[in-house]
C-alpha cells in the first residue's frame, strides 16, 4: 500500500481538528499551546496510522470531499424522515409493519464505501443492515417494498460518489 | 429575558427527549429483536445527538465537544446494532411470525456449506 502524501496530510488535518475541538481554549496562550501540541501529536499519529488506514481510492479529492457534504445532507434528511417513520409506526394503534430480510447489491467496490453504506442504511427509514455475504448486503426491512434496490438508490448513489 | 441560544438549546433537548421516549416505546411495542433494534437505533441515535447539540447550543464553550460526541455516536451506534442483529440471527433468534420474506437464512446456509467443502 503506497503512503501517498495526500493521505498523510488528510489524516493529520482530521486528527488535528478533532484534537482542537476536544481541548477548546479561548485565551491566546492556550490556543497557541494547543495548536503546537495538536500538530505534533497529529503528525506522529498521521504518519504511523496512514499505513493501516484504507487507501484514499480513485477520483478527484476535492470533488469527493464536496460530494461528502452532499451525502451528509441527504443522510440527515433521511435520518429525520426515519425517526418520523418510526414514530408513526410505533404510535399507530395497529402497528403497520411487514418485516422481512431482503438482499440488495450495492454498486460500490471499496470496503470503506460498503461500510459507510451499511452504517447509513441502518439509520435511514425502515432498514437495518445485517450482514454482507460476498457482494450482497442483507437488510432487515420493517415494511418490505416491492423493489428494495430502487428504494435505496439515492443513498447508494451518494456514497458511490464519495467512495467509488 | 432568556437568551435566544438557551431557547434553541431547550427546544433541541425537548425534541431529543421525545425521540428517546418514542424509541423506548418502540422497544416495548414492536414484536421481535430485529424490529425493536430498528426503533431503538434510529430514535436513540437522533435523540442523543439532538440532546448533545442542544447542550452545546446552550453553553457555546461545549459546542465543539458536543459535535465530536455526535460524530462518534453516528459512527458507533449503527455498528453495535448491526452486530447485535447479526449475532441474534446466527444464534437462532427467529423472525416474527408476520415476517414476509427471509433471504438471509438460505444465503447463510449456502455460504456455510461452501466453506465446509
Amino acid at each position: 500500500m503506497a503512503r501517498s502524501p495526500l493521505k498523510i496530510v488528510l489524516t493529520v488535518l482530521v486528527l488535528m481538528v478533532a484534537w482542537m475541538m476536544l481541548t477548546l481554549r479561548t485565551d491566546i496562550d492556550g490556543l497557541v499551546q494547543e495548536i503546537i501540541a495538536g500538530a505534533l501529536i497529529a503528525l506522529a499519529l498521521g504518519i504511523f496510522l496512514s499505513g493501516i488506514l484504507p487507501d484514499a481510492g480513485e477520483g478527484n479529492p476535492v470533488k469527493r470531499i464536496l460530494m461528502f457534504f452532499v451525502f451528509l445532507l441527504i443522510f440527515f434528511k433521511e435520518m429525520i424522515l426515519a425517526n418520523i417513520d418510526v414514530a408513526f409506526r410505533v404510535l399507530h394503534p395497529k402497528m403497520p409493519i411487514k418485516p422481512g430480510i431482503v438482499e440488495v447489491k450495492p454498486g460500490m467496490k471499496s470496503d470503506m464505501g460498503k461500510m459507510i453504506l451499511a452504517n447509513s442504511i441502518t439509520l435511514t427509514p425502515g432498514t437495518l443492515s445485517m450482514d454482507y455475504i460476498d457482494d450482497s448486503l442483507f437488510i432487515h426491512w420493517i415494511s418490505v417494498e416491492d423493489d428494495p434496490e430502487e428504494a435505496m438508490k439515492p443513498l447508494d448513489k451518494a456514497v458511490k460518489e464519495v467512495f467509488p | 429575558m432568556i437568551a435566544i441560544n438557551v431557547i434553541i438549546g431547550m427546544v433541541l433537548i425537548i425534541i431529543g427527549l421525545s425521540f428517546q421516549v418514542l424509541g423506548a416505546l418502540g422497544l416495548i411495542r414492536l414484536p421481535d429483536v430485529y424490529n425493536r433494534l430498528q426503533a431503538a437505533t434510529k430514535s436513540i441515535t437522533l435523540g442523543a445527538i439532538s440532546i448533545a447539540i442542544g447542550v452545546g447550543v446552550m453553553d457555546p464553550t461545549l459546542l465543539t465537544k458536543a459535535i465530536l460526541v455526535a460524530v462518534f455516536l453516528l459512527i458507533t451506534n449503527p455498528i453495535s446494532s448491526h452486530a447485535i442483529a447479526r449475532g441474534a440471527y446466527r444464534s437462532g433468534v427467529p423472525l416474527w411470525k408476520g415476517s414476509v420474506v427471509d433471504k438471509y437464512g438460505p444465503a447463510l446456509e449456502r455460504k456455510e456449506r461452501e466453506v465446509k467443502e
